[in-house]
């Protein structure tokens, strides 16, 4: 089976910390229309499903970059208004922009800067470099390092018994299998978002009880 | 298969992961009795429980592989509970909270 980035979907709170913003934010760009996520589901009164997908995620990433160097929502909005009516559908992961002072300024694939109906010529002082974004989105969808040894419990995951952090294995499987002659090697071929570290744990903690 | 490489939902809540498989109309196949309870009484998606340990699942699902699929086929939405006698529907039920 081959993986493509299409696969790819995270919940609200995930999509946040990738982003580099917060979910009260990213609640309330989703009830602007400025952008939304791929999939919302309501499961009951309380609990409604968002997840975003990885191009999602980079036009969440670009937003929240303009966000920090200033450019007001408002003028985003405009932007993005100006740049669907030119034919871009996803102008955010599609274009590069940039700042020249107060000015946003957007890069067609022919090269051209232009700042909503102008041509631009003068300083840019600050592009977005959009493959940079597309990395780092990439980069932080993995399980983070300093996860990995890690054991907790979390509300609906695994009927909250314990698991690896940044995973959905529970301990329990990986002690089965150690029981029953596994080695690490075999382990981490069976559940490859587990790390030396993570099987370590749970032999420390056998160890320990014993 | 969500954690075999960077698909993101490696550290979701099973309500996510549910949503994610019956967006893509995929069979969603799990040991988690407690997530599998949730969906009989809000059903949505098709949810293979597997009664057994780990180690044992491959068997176990490739015994009854076939009247797996025939159920899933013929019901659809609904969970299905696999066991070493055989395959058991559950119909969709929606109990709100």
């Amino acid at each position: 089976m081959t993986f493509t980035d299409d696969r790819t979907a995270v919940s609200d709170k995930r999509a946040a910390e990738i982003a580099g913003t917060s979910r009260h934010r990213l609640r309330y760009w989703e009830k602007t229309d400025l952008i939304t996520p791929d999939v919302e589901r309501k499961i009951s009164p309380r609990n409604i499903v968002r997840l975003y997908s990885l191009a999602r995620l980079v036009e969440l990433a670009v937003a929240a970059e303009l966000r920090h160097q200033g450019v007001s929502l408002q003028q985003i909005r405009h932007i993005l208004a100006y740049l669907r009516d030119q034919g871009y559908e996803a102008p955010l992961r599609e274009l590069r922009f940039a700042r020249s002072g107060e000015r946003v300024l957007f890069q067609h694939p022919d090269g051209t800067w232009e700042e909503s109906g102008r041509p631009f010529q003068g300083l840019i002082i600050q592009v977005i470099n959009l493959e940079e974004i597309r990395l780092r989105v990439r980069e932080r969808l993995g399980r983070r390092e300093a996860d990995a040894g890690m054991i907790e419990k979390r509300r609906k995951v695994q009927a909250s018994k314990s698991v690896f952090r940044g995973t959905r294995v529970p301990v329990e499987a990986v002690r089965g299998y150690l029981e029953a002659g596994k080695s690490t090697e075999e382990i981490l071929a069976a559940f490859p978002s587990l790390t030396e570290e993570d099987i370590e744990a749970v032999k420390s903690a056998a160890s320990a009880v014993a | 298969m969500l954690e075999r490489r960077r698909e993101g939902l490696g550290g979701a809540d099973d309500d996510a992961v549910a949503i994610y498989a019956d967006d893509r109309h995929a069979v969603l196949i799990t040991h988690d009795v407690d997530a599998t309870r949730r969906r009989r009484r809000f059903t949505f998606g098709r949810h293979v429980l597997l009664r057994c340990h780990q180690l044992e699942a491959v068997a176990l699902l490739e015994r009854h592989f076939d009247e797996v699929v025939k159920l899933v086929r013929l019901r659809g939405v609904g969970v299905y509970e696999v066991t070493r006698a055989g395959v058991t529907s559950w119909p969709p039920r929606y109990e709100i909270d």
